[in-house]
């Protein structure tokens, strides 16, 4: 049953789950640079323009942000427990528990939004559209262009882990994984693990660094 | 089920120092308060990648993958920091 998922060039299903965790770890290791990259400019930022940032990091929404914590957290824990419950041979409790997941997701993106309206209402723009009149200089309008290009891109990291954990709820749902081969849920629930541990580190920088 | 207990527990965990760090955040703790809330957020980052994502029974090839890009991003952090940081001191005037 287990061989109908093992390819040719590979001898065996171990050999063959291992060369997948590989690839998939290759390629977080670039989304890390990905991001890295933008939290390091945002560092060399705040070197020039700290107080301007702190006096920024008030004006977003500390609630809401840290409830998106508290979101992305628990959707992250529940997919670890999908595929826990697929190795314990539980296909039914899994396709729950990553349905739940994908809708946690969604909320996320709902409160996310909910956060860029309220900007958009102060006039908080990015880039050359930005006009929130309490705070007009080139730190804070720096500062938010950041907070936009750093938690747009998680979003639409988001919104691709919700896609996808769609699709793996269900596979789960079909009776396609079972404990000896979930190499899809098992990658798939690394991808929604990588975006949690991005926004750890998006929460303190625009929320809590007031 | 050992194996659903530690995800429970590290879910708490989380929850827990995400809960610290939103505490601190009111506190005036001048300036400490980005190291510790820098500090715990990798704390609760290794906590994911360790036992959500297992790196804790992890092989080597894919420990060296994450190794690799933490590597290259702390060589990119460090330079950068080196490169920003001293800009003022470039500046002053000649004694």
């Amino acid at each position: 049953m287990a061989d109908t998922h093992l390819r040719a060039h590979f001898e065996d299903l171990p050999k063959q789950t291992h060369a997948a965790r590989l690839g998939m770890w290759g390629f977080l290791a670039s989304e890390v640079l990905f991001f890295g990259a933008l939290f390091t400019l945002f560092a060399a930022y705040d070197a020039e323009y700290g107080a301007a940032f702190r006096e920024a990091a008030r004006h977003t929404d500390l609630l809401l942000g840290s409830l998106n914590t508290a979101v992305l957290i628990s959707a992250s824990f529940l997919v670890a427990l999908a595929v826990a419950a697929v190795r314990a041979e539980r296909p039914s409790r899994a396709t729950w528990l990553l349905l739940a997941a994908a809708t946690l997701g969604v909320v996320f993106l709902v409160l996310k939004g909910v956060e860029y309206a309220h900007h958009f209402r102060d006039g908080i723009y990015p880039g050359a559209y930005y006009r929130f009149a309490t705070l007009p200089g080139d730190g804070a309008k720096i500062f938010f262009t950041l907070y936009y290009f750093m938690t747009g891109l998680h979003a639409v990291h988001v919104i691709v882990g919700v896609v996808l954990l769609c699709a793996l709820a269900w596979m789960t749902y079909r009776g396609r994984f079972t404990a000896e081969w979930h190499t899809p849920l098992e990658l798939g629930g690394l991808y929604w693990h990588l975006v949690d541990v991005v926004w750890i580190f998006l929460w303190p920088i625009f929320y809590l660094l007031r | 089920m050992s194996g659903t207990r530690s995800i429970w527990l590290t879910w708490l965990a989380l929850l827990l120092l995400a809960g610290l760090t939103f505490g601190l955040s009111f506190l005036p703790l001048d300036g400490f308060s980005a190291p510790v809330a820098l500090l715990i957020a990798i704390a609760k980052g290794a906590l994911v990648v360790l036992i959500f994502m297992e790196m804790l029974g992890a092989r080597v090839s894919s420990r060296l993958a994450l190794a690799c890009a933490l590597l290259l991003l702390a060589t990119l952090l460090l330079l950068a920091s080196a490169d920003v940081l001293t800009r003022e001191i470039a500046a002053l005037p000649p004694p």
